[in-house]
């Protein structure tokens, strides 16, 4: 890890664990994209199918998952447990963001961020989680740029959560408007009648920034 | 936002001195007044035309980049006698157990919702479990099949289902009838509502209202409820599926018009006379300490004011009495899975304990504004003279200590009408304003496109507001006022679109953030709503009709950048009181609920022209901004 990478996480921790030691939840929960956080979050990003999910207070659940993908991190063991928020089905299969904490691992997503993953929406989970892994350690003038560039494949992706994180999280990134190439990926994206009429409006907007 | 419609305003101005012009005249026609339009296009043409109208309606309409309809109901109408009529109903919501007016599926806990097998035996419904999908829900809403429906807690995070009722929620609807109108409010023990949802929201319980009743106008307002059922539809199994559930939606608009024909039944009218009280942590020590801000958020400033208006029959009966206190109800938090109205329920217990009658709560300006307990725990003002506050804790939440609190507000509104002020109210009068404003929110856009929220195109027809406007949000603001003889007002209510901050309605120019000059936007400042008012009484109801997010002062409104979403204050982490080290500044978690920045000039600026405080609006900037130049 380089320095660099060192104060980014040092950081994003630090706002982690602001937020955790914040007394209570937001009145109302922020609808926005996470996929940035939660990946400087994350020392372990998998995939897998839960196994059971056993009820430790109203909020928190114990949920034991069959690993059947890592997208970030090491793991050896197929079968793994941890602390979450979101209350995970059983049988269903998600990509999960945890963390190290202690000898264990927590969930670092809220209580209803969820990304339901079929095994077809696997390589655009890897794809995009990747990408933003890769981006985060970058020069500020870069980061974002790069951030953009894990976000708009994403954006035709065929999970509705990744869609609409990476739709919310492109307008955040974009305050002053795309590169050339940035704008022909969307323009394209605009004139593809398959692509999710929920997101045009913002996909708009944000072309329209800078014009 | 909007552009300069001056030709308009000027006619606006014109028609509304022509109004009040009527408005002094004794002999003023209800049926007869005439009904004022003019259209402003994009180059400020103006025109007009006059008919007479059915409901004596008298209204003004510019349509420019905003559309802004300017409805007083017009002429107080001078007299000499006690001529107040209230009619008060209470209807039950809570969405539990047997209800005549419920055919909709109960599960096994007694909660209303669909059925399904409870294969962990929690007694709610989690994702993943086998659930019977009611069509009738799926024919309301096409993004309900295959989704569960039922009763998701709103408030807090996503996915708290409910397990039971603890207490009741309400429709409680109080009608107010003078010589001249006859006004109906309702409050509902929910977070928010949208009033003009495709299948639900208060203009569909309007519409249910018997148009034989006569009623002039509607205020229709949440209490903001954070344990009660999900009425927006943010707080579903996750994120991007709404926790709404249509059929109970559909209900609650049958119960709250089922209040409203109740109360304004003539026969459920009663002559009253009025007592006004207002008191405040000085003068009542129980409410101190008990409000806190969002996370302590700066300036540590409330709208502390506790207010009440009884309402007794001539046989020295209570008929009614409103509340009015600016702060979250939100006591049991978040651990809580009982539907409950929190504290309010104990504040209108108390209150119709020791007065009789029914008792209605209206939240006020609460935004940022919680109850104590929540967040900025240990930043509390003292509770008790020896400096402590045995309710500035987290260890202790639930329901004896949400009662405690209820009763201490609720003790305080008896004390003060013990000793309150009896009005010679000779009528009631009100005004209302519509108008359109650009959403600035890319959530609430998505929210609407994916069907979390429940909106009427129609309402929020995007060709109303500026090019490019994706969510065109549908402003409604009202004005009520308790007039005497003289038509000089007594009381005076203005609402508020959303959770207002307290410094909107003292005013952000001698309310606002002095700790780090860094922070200052340079948002000119908001005018002051109480400021504009002239009643010795003066009330704000919250979220009213609309809940559209935070309504944020604008010279400490920070948007949502970068990737982290909640902007950092330049300030973030600093000691603002040196006498309270817990108080530091947070990061700016509100404006990521936010319809956008020009809500509070708008919703403030309107509400002055509703006062008619035109010379105001005339030199404040923040009006000028958004409302053109005079």
């Amino acid at each position: 890890m380089t320095p660099r990478v060192g104060r980014i996480r040092l950081g994003v921790l630090l706002l982690a664990l602001a937020f955790s030691a914040a007394p209570a939840a937001a009145h109302i929960p922020q609808l926005r994209g996470r996929l940035t956080e939660l990946v400087s979050q994350s020392d372990l990003v998998i995939i897998g199918t839960v196994a059971q999910t056993r009820a430790v207070d109203v909020r928190h659940n114990d949920t034991t998952v069959r690993v059947e993908g890592r997208l970030i991190g090491d793991v050896q063991d197929p079968v793994i447990t941890f602390r979450a928020a979101p209350y995970f089905a059983p049988g269903k299969r998600f990509v999960f963001f945890l963390h190290r904490e202690g000898g264990g691992l927590e969930c670092v997503q809220p209580s209803g961020t969820l990304f339901g993953a079929r095994p077809a929406d696997d390589p655009t989970y890897r794809e995009t989680v990747t990408a933003v892994r890769r981006a985060l350690p970058r020069p500020d003038a870069e980061r974002t740029a790069a951030l953009r560039a894990a976000m708009i494949p994403a954006l035709s992706a065929a999970a509705p959560p990744l869609r609409y994180h990476a739709v919310l999280e492109l307008a955040e990134l974009s305050p002053q408007g795309l590169s050339p190439a940035e704008r022909r990926s969307l323009e394209h994206l605009l004139a593809d009648p398959a692509t999710d009429p929920a997101i045009r409006p913002i996909v708009s907007r944000v072309l329209a920034r800078g014009r | 936002m909007m552009s300069g419609v001056n030709p308009a305003r000027l006619f606006i101005l014109l028609a509304l001195a022509a109004l009040a012009a009527c408005s002094d005249s004794n002999n003023s026609q209800p049926t007869a007044t005439p009904t004022a339009t003019a259209t402003a296009t994009a180059t400020a043409t103006a025109t007009s035309t006059a008919t007479a109208s059915a409901t004596a309606t008298p209204s003004v309409t510019s349509t420019a980049s905003e559309t802004a309809t300017v409805t007083p109901t017009a002429s107080p109408t001078a007299t000499t006698t006690s001529a107040l009529l209230v009619g008060v109903a209470a209807v039950k919501l809570s969405p539990c157990g047997s209800n005549p007016d419920w055919d909709g599926p109960i599960t096994p806990s007694g909660v209303w919702g669909e059925t399904f097998t409870d294969r962990n035996g929690n007694g709610h419904w989690d994702d993943g479990e086998s659930f019977v999908d009611d069509p009738v829900n799926t024919a309301l809403d096409v993004g309900s099949r295959q989704k569960y429906d039922g009763i998701f807690l709103a408030g807090f995070g996503n996915d708290r289902m409910a397990t039971g009722c603890h207490d009741d929620l309400w429709a409680r609807a109080l009608v107010l009838q003078g010589p001249t109108h006859k006004i109906a409010m309702v409050a509902v023990d929910f977070v928010g509502v949208i009033a003009h949802g495709l299948y639900s929201g208060f203009a569909h319980a309007q519409a249910m209202v018997d148009p034989n009743l006569g009623i002039d106008q509607f205020i229709f307002a949440s209490t903001h409820s954070h344990e009660a059922p999900d009425t927006l539809g943010l707080w579903g199994v996750d994120e991007f599926t709404d926790g709404k559930f249509p059929r109970y939606l559909q209900f609650v608009d049958r119960e709250v018009a089922r209040a409203i024909n109740a109360a304004a039944a003539p026969e459920a009218m009663h002559r009253v006379r009025v007592v006004a009280a207002r008191t405040d942590p000085t003068a009542s020590p129980g409410l101190r300490g008990l409000q806190v801000r969002t996370r302590c958020r700066p300036p540590f400033f409330f709208d502390d004011e506790l207010r009440a208006l009884q309402f007794v029959g001539d046989d020295g009966v209570t008929v009614a009495t409103l509340i009015n206190w600016s702060t979250h109800p939100e006591s049991l938090e978040d651990q809580n899975t009982q539907v409950s109205s929190d504290f309010p329920n104990y504040i209108r217990a108390r209150v119709e304990e020791a007065l009789g009658g029914t008792a209605v709560y209206f939240s006020g300006d609460l935004g940022a504004v919680e109850i104590v307990g929540d967040t900025c725990v240990g930043g509390a003002d003292p509770h008790t003279d020896d400096g402590m506050n045995e309710f500035d804790r987290r260890d202790d939440l639930g329901f004896p200590r949400t009662e405690q609190l209820g009763t201490l507000v609720g003790d305080a509104a008896v004390t003060a009408l013990g000793s309150g002020e009896r009005l010679a109210v000779a009528d009631v009068d009100a005004a209302s304003v519509s108008y359109h404003l650009a959403g600035q929110n890319d959530a609430f856009t998505l929210g609407s496109q994916i069907g979390i929220l429940d909106v009427d195109m129609q309402a929020f027809d995007p060709t109303l507001c500026a090019p490019g406007t994706d969510f065109c949000v549908p402003v409604e603001q009202h004005l009520l006022r308790l007039v005497d003889a003289d038509a000089q007002p007594l009381v005076e209510m203005a609402t508020a679109p959303g959770e207002l901050f307290p410094e909107l309605f003292y005013g952000t120019a001698d309310h606002h953030r002095t700790d780090c000059p860094a922070a200052v936007t340079g948002e000119p400042y908001e005018p002051a709503v109480r400021g504009a008012m002239h009643a010795p009484y003066r009330l704000l109801l919250g979220l009213s009709p609309d809940e559209f997010g935070y309504i944020v002062p604008g010279n400490d409104f920070f948007p949502p950048t970068g990737i982290f979403e909640e902007a950092n204050d330049p300030c973030q982490g600093q000691m603002f009181d040196v006498s309270n080290p817990r108080r530091t500044v947070p990061s700016h978690y509100h404006e990521t609920l936010s319809v956008g920045v020009d809500m509070a000039a708008t919703s403030t600026c309107y509400a002055l022209r509703l006062l008619g405080d035109e010379t105001e609006i005339a030199s404040n900037a923040a009006c000028q901004r958004v409302l053109g130049a005079p």
